[in-house]
């Protein structure tokens, strides 16, 4: 159990590592802000205008399917032309007058289009994995490696899930074998560790799999149902992935699946119990107020089976959903209601895990320096090597903050999603809705330029009761 | 003296305002439905699902006033995923026990219109209790006696206990007197007295939910009740009976009357002592009781009021620019949910051209990969109809349609439920269906959809409003003028946008259509316990010797 003096340590070599990093990242600011043209303005005026955004969003998320220039046309007078809107004449483009089928609107149209393209490729890095293998060497010779994730529509037959499927072995086929020969520069500081950790055993590839693309009836009322339906899916991609000697992370997506998913993790790696090596890994998400009970027991029914494994804390990506979800059917919210309680949730769950190497290797999900640092902070403190442990970030997001962690010699690997732009759009969304919220990390720090020292805050005071760990160590 | 003791002093006593009940009443609040992703909660079920079943083979007797009626001659229920399991059976009243029903009813009026309306409402209250503590075993009841799978037939012990909880609030709300005017000298008030016997013919679909608002909405506004169940689920008659019984209301206000619709119902519909029909089930059996309650016979009093609600052929529009996500989920949903056998069932898809294609391939697929079985088993998402009849009718339906138009799925599922004897019709989907067609214009009540394709959004919007009915609609799409002009033109009486067309929730979604899905206003809604009272002014002149008191 870690003493407040533990903690106390660990709070100071937060602030020190967040400190060198804000230095070192100095005036650099993500490429999702700095965007001179188009979605520099986009960005702009969502922040400053709520009902800019939501007309802006779910114009953005529409586009792709529309099949037409007049179309398009058609829906961006429709979002951003109508009367109640005082949005800029910049986004109207003149367009309020003109009719949708016009050729001016229709060039206006089509130039929109290729924005959005634009935007979409930051966050996407391909259609399809030999497109994206290209992002994917160039991102792996600056020091910084990937789980790929498949993007695309949500399972609603059988035939679909099939498909997810093949497409899974697919990616896993195509990228182990691109893999092989991609260089880790010498001159990299992260790449070090990246050596000692293939060397140790770790993956070169690694993959995220949605457990609910594979299996079109899943629904918790049938809890061994779609257990066993996801599992005749799961058992092939698996199989794949062992021959190629790929790693296989499981997504986590809403609440209402998160039994199942843990369920599924702990069969497969339960069925895996012959191999040595690290093979699966499932995400947590802290914002949940079950995940310290649910972490808890993994780590109980782990050290029985003494099966390496990792997790990937995240943070959520979900809130919004799961709360208004659970307040229309009159439910007790599943996620916690302030964002600093689970920022908190998220460092008690980084300490817990940390703590729990060799046996658990955890990867860190956030593009928030406070709680990089005290991740970083916490490794060091508990003995943890810079190759026992990752900073995961999503592709096209805090580029200067990975750039920054590679020079210091982390460990730093990309969530990269693959796929079709009209399924992507979602993904899409949500990435624009996370950057423009006035908590988001990124905005505070790049946009309303909030001082270091609020940034570096602890979630909670340290004297509250929530700073102390309530898991034994 | 004050205003208020003066007013006091005139008014019937009746009339006293600041019941106790509505000043310590939360406002109202929708029950949560079960959790079923909870394990505690599907072994809850689980359970109760074992309770009802070793209850089978009773035998419900007809209840007039407590007291029970044995009558000689039965119906038997059973279970639609398992005919030769029988749930019970059920005595059978015929027009003798009617009779004395009425009179009972008619006799009982005179003093439960006498009660403060604040307890009659702690009588809804107090069932409203009840069947939140029976809640499993109620949707337990349901799974077995209606078919239901498990998540629909929790919604609807959920949605009946919304009816108690809101119909008590809104007798509270509607109890207050209304002053009118504001003339010196004189006192006019605005108040509302029930009409007296209340016939209920509720329908086997929502077998508690349905009941339970029609009967409530009837009592707490002062008038007695002969109700009158389903043949089908009148076990769950039977049960919502004694929860009645055991919530204190005077005995002699509620009659319960199971017996067949032809025989009984139409005599409840043509007594002169009947002063309020309420009804919900098909056009054909709605028109042929607003007409009979139509004509008046020797010792008639009152005109009786009738509220019907009675069908739909509801359509999902599929925009060129929809969320094929959700709009493929949506409409699966609304389709076969309860196997299609909901008045808010969404019966037809009418998708733009534009995304026809691949609208309609996911679709068949989806609809494919859905489970089919016993309503008793969770994984069960398609379960059996509700009976023999309306499984042939169902089947006849099914053979229209090769006939009307291009069969893409024909009554899919698995060999092996045959040997149950289960009342199954799998899925149907067909396509090509021309919207004047008898498939794209009769309610079917089943799990057949017909897709119809339209070339534009304005004729969508033309296909859609273009059968008799006007109760449900959807709208998938991610255009904002559409939206607008949808809610302008798509006159139906409950229209749903970028979500599935049924699950209306009290309150929230005030439930009833018009043109030939109904009459009467909407069930869970603000208008509707008016349709069961008789609004009455009294002017009193105040002035006396040139003297009134400051109004």
């Amino acid at each position: 159990m870690l003493s407040a003096r533990d903690l106390q340590q660990i709070e100071l070599k937060t602030q020190e590592i967040g400190r060198m990093i804000f230095a070192r990242i100095a005036d650099q600011k993500p490429a999702i802000f700095r965007e001179s043209w188009w979605s520099g303005r986009v960005m702009d005026w969502s922040m400053r205008s709520e009902q800019f955004k939501v007309e802006m969003f779910r114009f953005v998320d529409v586009l792709p399917c529309l099949r037409s220039s007049a179309e398009v046309a058609r829906h961006l007078q429709e979002y951003l032309c109508r009367s109640q809107g005082d949005f800029p004449g910049f986004f109207q483009w003149g367009l309020r007058n003109l009719p949708s089928a016009s050729l001016p609107a229709k060039v206006i149209a089509r130039l929109m289009e290729s924005n959005v393209r634009k935007l979409a490729r930051r966050f996407i890095v391909g259609s399809n994995a030999a497109e994206a293998a290209l992002s994917l060497k160039k991102n792996w010779k600056k020091g910084i490696t990937f789980t790929a994730d498949l993007l695309g529509e949500a399972t609603v037959s059988e035939k679909e899930a099939e498909a997810y499927q093949q497409r899974y072995a697919d990616l896993l086929r195509y990228t182990a074998l691109k893999v092989q020969n991609w260089p880790l520069p010498a001159e990299c500081p992260s790449c070090l560790s990246w050596k000692k950790a293939f060397e140790s055993g770790e993956s070169r590839v690694n993959v995220s799999v949605k457990l609910s693309a594979l299996y079109s009836q899943f629904d918790p009322i049938d809890f061994n149902g779609s257990l066993e339906g996801v599992l005749k899916r799961l058992h092939p991609i698996l199989k794949v992935a062992h021959e190629t000697g790929a790693f296989i992370n499981l997504d986590m997506e809403q609440y209402e699946w998160k039994d199942l998913a843990l369920a599924i993790f702990r069969r497969i790696e339960e069925e895996g119990s012959s191999r040595e090596k690290r093979c699966y890994g499932i995400a947590i998400q802290s914002y949940l107020k079950e995940s310290e009970r649910d972490v808890g027991e993994l780590l109980a029914w782990a050290e029985k089976f003494q099966r390496p494994f990792a997790i990937r804390l995240v943070k959520g990506a979900y809130w919004d959903y799961e709360l208004i979800s659970s307040r229309q059917q009159g439910w007790p919210s599943p996620v916690w209601e302030h964002k600093r309680e689970t920022d908190a949730c998220f460092e008690r769950l980084t300490r817990l895990l940390l703590s729990r190497y060799p046996l658990v290797r955890t990867a860190i999900g956030s593009h928030n320096v406070r709680s990089i640092a005290h991740a970083t902070a916490t490794a060091e403190f508990l003995g943890v090597p810079k190759e026992g442990f990752e900073l995961q970030m999503l592709y096209g997001m805090a580029e200067p903050i990975k750039k920054t962690l590679v020079e210091m010699g982390y460990l730093v690997r990309d969530y990269t999603p693959i796929g079709e732009l009209i399924p992507g759009m979602g993904y899409l969304v949500r990435r624009l809705l996370e950057n423009t919220s006035n908590e988001s990390f990124l905005r505070q720090r790049f946009v309303e330029h909030l001082d270091v020292e609020k940034l570096l805050q602890s979630p909670l005071p340290s004297g509250s009761r929530q700073s102390h760990d309530r898991v034994a160590l | 003296m004050t205003r208020v003791d003066l007013l006091d002093m005139l008014l019937p006593p009746f009339l006293h305002k600041e019941s106790l009940a509505m000043r310590e009443l939360k406002p109202f609040q929708n029950e949560p439905m079960t959790d079923f992703s909870k394990p505690l909660n599907q072994n809850l079920m689980r359970e109760a699902i074992d309770v009802v079943r070793s209850r089978f083979g009773r035998e419900y007797l007809v209840d007039i006033g407590g007291r029970k009626i044995a009558t000689g001659r039965w119906i038997d229920s059973l279970n639609p995923s398992l005919p030769s399991e029988k749930i019970g059976r059920v005595a059978v009243a015929g027009t003798g026990e009617a009779q004395q029903a009425v009179a009972a009813a008619s006799r009982a009026f005179e003093s439960w219109r006498e009660v403060p309306p604040s307890e009659r409402a702690e009588f809804l209250l107090r069932a409203a209790e009840m069947v939140r503590k029976r809640r499993f075993e109620l949707a337990a009841l349901i799974v077995l006696e209606a078919g239901k799978q498990w998540r629909e037939a929790d919604a609807d012990v959920a949605e009946a206990i919304d009816f108690l909880e809101y119909y008590a609030r809104e007798m509270l709300r509607l109890a207050e007197p209304r002053r009118m005017g504001n003339a010196p000298g004189e006192v006019n008030l605005y108040f509302y007295e029930p009409r007296g016997v209340a016939v209920v013919i509720s329908p086997w679909n929502f077998p508690l939910a349905i009941a339970a608002g029609m009967t409530s909405a009837a009592l707490v506004t002062g008038n007695t009740v002969v109700f009158k169940p389903a043949e089908q689920t009148s076990v769950m008659g039977a049960y919502l009976t004694e929860i009645y019984r055991e919530s204190g209301i005077p005995k002699e206000a509620f009659h319960y009357l199971p017996g067949i619709g032809e025989e009984v119902g139409a005599y409840l519909v043509e007594h002169p002592s009947v002063d309020v029909i309420v009804f919900t089930g098909s056009k054909e059996v709605g028109l042929q009781i607003i007409e009979k309650a139509a004509m008046t016979r020797p010792g008639q009093k009152n005109i009786k009021r009738v509220v019907a609600e009675m069908g739909g052929k509801n359509a999902i529009i599929v925009d060129s620019d929809a969320d094929l996500d959700e709009a493929v989920l949506g409409t699966v949903r609304s389709a076969f949910g309860y196997q299609g056998q909901k008045c808010s069932a969404c019966s037809r898809a009418i998708v733009l051209e534009d995304c026809y294609n691949i609208f309609v391939e996911r679709l068949v697929e989806a609809v494919k990969s859905l489970t089919v079985g016993p309503a008793d088993d969770p994984k069960t998402v398609v379960g059996p109809l509700i009976d023999e009849s309306a499984l042939r009718k169902v089947r006849s339906y099914i053979g229209l349609a090769e006939q009307e138009g291009t069969v893409l799925l024909k009554d899919h599922r698995p060999a092996e439920l045959e040997k149950s004897g289960g009342y199954y019709a799998g899925p149907t989907i067909v396509a090509e269906v021309k919207p004047d067609s008898r498939l794209a214009q009769e309610e079917i009540f089943g799990p057949v959809l017909s897709v119809i394709q339209a070339k534009n959004f304005a004729e969508a919007l033309e296909i859609a409003v273009s059968t008799e009915y006007a109760l449900t609609g959807g709208l998938f799409s991610r255009s904002p003028a559409h939206i607008e002009e949808a809610q302008k033109r798509f006159r139906v009486g409950n229209l749903y946008i970028n979500r599935p067309i049924t699950g209306a929730l009290v309150e929230r979604q005030p439930f009833g259509g018009f043109k030939m899905s109904g009459v009467g206003s909407k069930a869970g809604g603000p208008d509707y316990l008016l349709q069961f009272m008789e609004p009455r002014t009294v002017t009193e002149n105040t002035m006396r010797r040139g003297f009134a008191p400051q109004a």
